[in-house]
């Protein structure tokens, strides 16, 4: 039995072990033995941009059917998990510029992500999980952010799934998490697009979209 | 379910469990080395760090209290097991113009979601994302019944100043359990209280 166990324990651990940082990037790597595919995108999620006398917002859900969907996630102890509202901004239009204010979510150990390095052309505003490991199927979560306006009455949005990794292991600040490294020259194994900017979802606006592992489906709310 | 799948499940649960265990004591730790470092070596050093409170208080008694205080108040924490959140000022903004604020903003998101699980409600068939949302309705109208009741409780305030103030802070309230500084412009997640008066913490 002492045996077994500790044989479990070592499966587990090892399906951890393989990150290093290049801090100067911004990235670790992810590699993993129990999982490397994208078990890590939500099957589901809806997203609102608006409007209120105070300011712009943004309400975004997110739902995993099973939980195939989340292995990547759970089976790597210092997983984060980010979600991140794109907005177009090569024309310097964006609707939205930068989170402030009232933000919530229910994501476990939630915080508001610091870009790494800006990318030109787009403003990324994200409220992304420390704690990855932590999120369960079956469930409905959210992240909720007012964000000032980024100058333009509307914009293309751009919805992206991006998986990283805590290090060091247990710190839960925002420059603690890394976005995954791989292989391919864009990276889009760890940057899923569930709604991509060709999509030309405009906000303010509402969308659902349906992610089937290799495919979006997409529909007005 | 296939023996992998099984293991994997396994693993997930055991994984979860120790990553869970500690780590909030080990922030705890840091966090107040860290700061007892810079008291000793930079007492006048300017920054900007986190009171992480030992229970949950409401936002009208953290109102007063930070009342004639010579720091500056940057934001607010709130949290549960179930949610956490935050609220950070406007350039100008006063504590009592941001608290109404914050109240304001927090009814009116949680009223948003109600809102948008009833429309869930109305067009999605998939009878697993259907329960997902009514308990995810069930939340949001728990918390609307905790707010009537108790108010906006919050965890921790965000304070700017110099180390030996921030300090005197401390060592003047009981109820901060640890200072935390800030090494982002952006809030970090916060650092549960150890009791809750919340009837919502669904875990």
């Amino acid at each position: 039995m002492k045996y077994l166990f500790r044989l479990f324990v070592i499966v587990c651990l090892f399906g951890n072990v393989g990150a290093y940082a290049n801090l100067a990037e911004g990235t670790v790597s992810c590699t993993s033995t129990t999982s490397s595919g994208n078990e890590f995108v939500p099957s589901y999620g809806k997203i609102i941009i608006d409007e209120d006398s105070f300011s712009r917002y943004y309400i975004q859900y997110m739902y995993w059917d099973n939980y195939e969907r989340l292995l990547w996630l759970n089976t790597l102890g210092s997983s984060t998990f980010e979600p991140d509202v794109t907005f177009y901004d090569y024309d310097g239009e964006a609707y939205g510029g930068e989170q402030f204010n009232y933000w919530t979510s229910n994501l476990p150990s939630p915080y508001v992500d610091t870009p790494f390095i800006d990318q030109d052309g787009e403003k990324v505003i994200t409220i992304g999980s420390a704690e990855a490991v932590k999120i369960t199927h079956g469930k409905v979560y959210h992240t909720i952010t007012r964000m000032t306006d980024g100058g333009g009455s509307s914009s293309w949005v751009k919805l992206i799934a991006q998986r990283g990794r805590q290090y060091p292991t247990g710190c839960f600040s925002t420059w603690c998490s890394f976005g995954c490294e791989d292989e391919d020259e864009d990276n889009s194994l760890n940057n899923f697009f569930t709604l991509p900017f060709q999509d030309h979802f405009e906000a303010p606006g509402c969308q659902r979209y349906n992610w089937l592992w290799n495919i979006t489906s997409r529909r007005d709310c | 379910m296939k023996p992998l799948s099984v293991l994997l499940v396994m693993c997930s649960i055991f994984v979860s469990m120790s990553v869970s265990a500690g780590s909030v004591a080990e922030r705890v730790s840091v966090a107040q080395k860290h700061f007892d470092e810079m008291l000793q070596k930079t007492p006048n050093k300017n920054v900007v760090a986190i009171a992480f409170f030992t229970n949950d208080m409401s936002l009208d008694r953290i109102q007063n209290v930070l009342k004639g205080s010579p720091l500056e108040v940057k934001g607010f924490h709130h949290g549960t097991q179930s949610y956490s959140g935050g609220y950070t000022f406007k350039p100008g903004e006063t504590v009592d113009e941001a608290v109404q604020n914050y109240r304001q903003s927090h009814m009116f998101f949680l009223q948003k979601r109600m809102e948008i699980d009833d429309g869930l409600l109305q067009v999605e068939s998939d009878k697993g994302l259907r329960r997902a949302v009514e308990t995810h309705r069930k939340e949001s109208v728990q918390m609307k019944k905790d707010f009537d009741e108790t108010g906006l409780r919050i965890v921790g305030v965000e304070l700017a100043g110099k180390v030996r103030n921030i300090n005197s802070f401390k060592e003047k309230h009981g109820f901060v359990r640890v200072i935390e500084v800030r090494n982002t412009a952006k809030p970090q997640s916060a650092i549960l209280p150890q009791s809750s008066k919340l009837k919502g913490e669904i875990r």
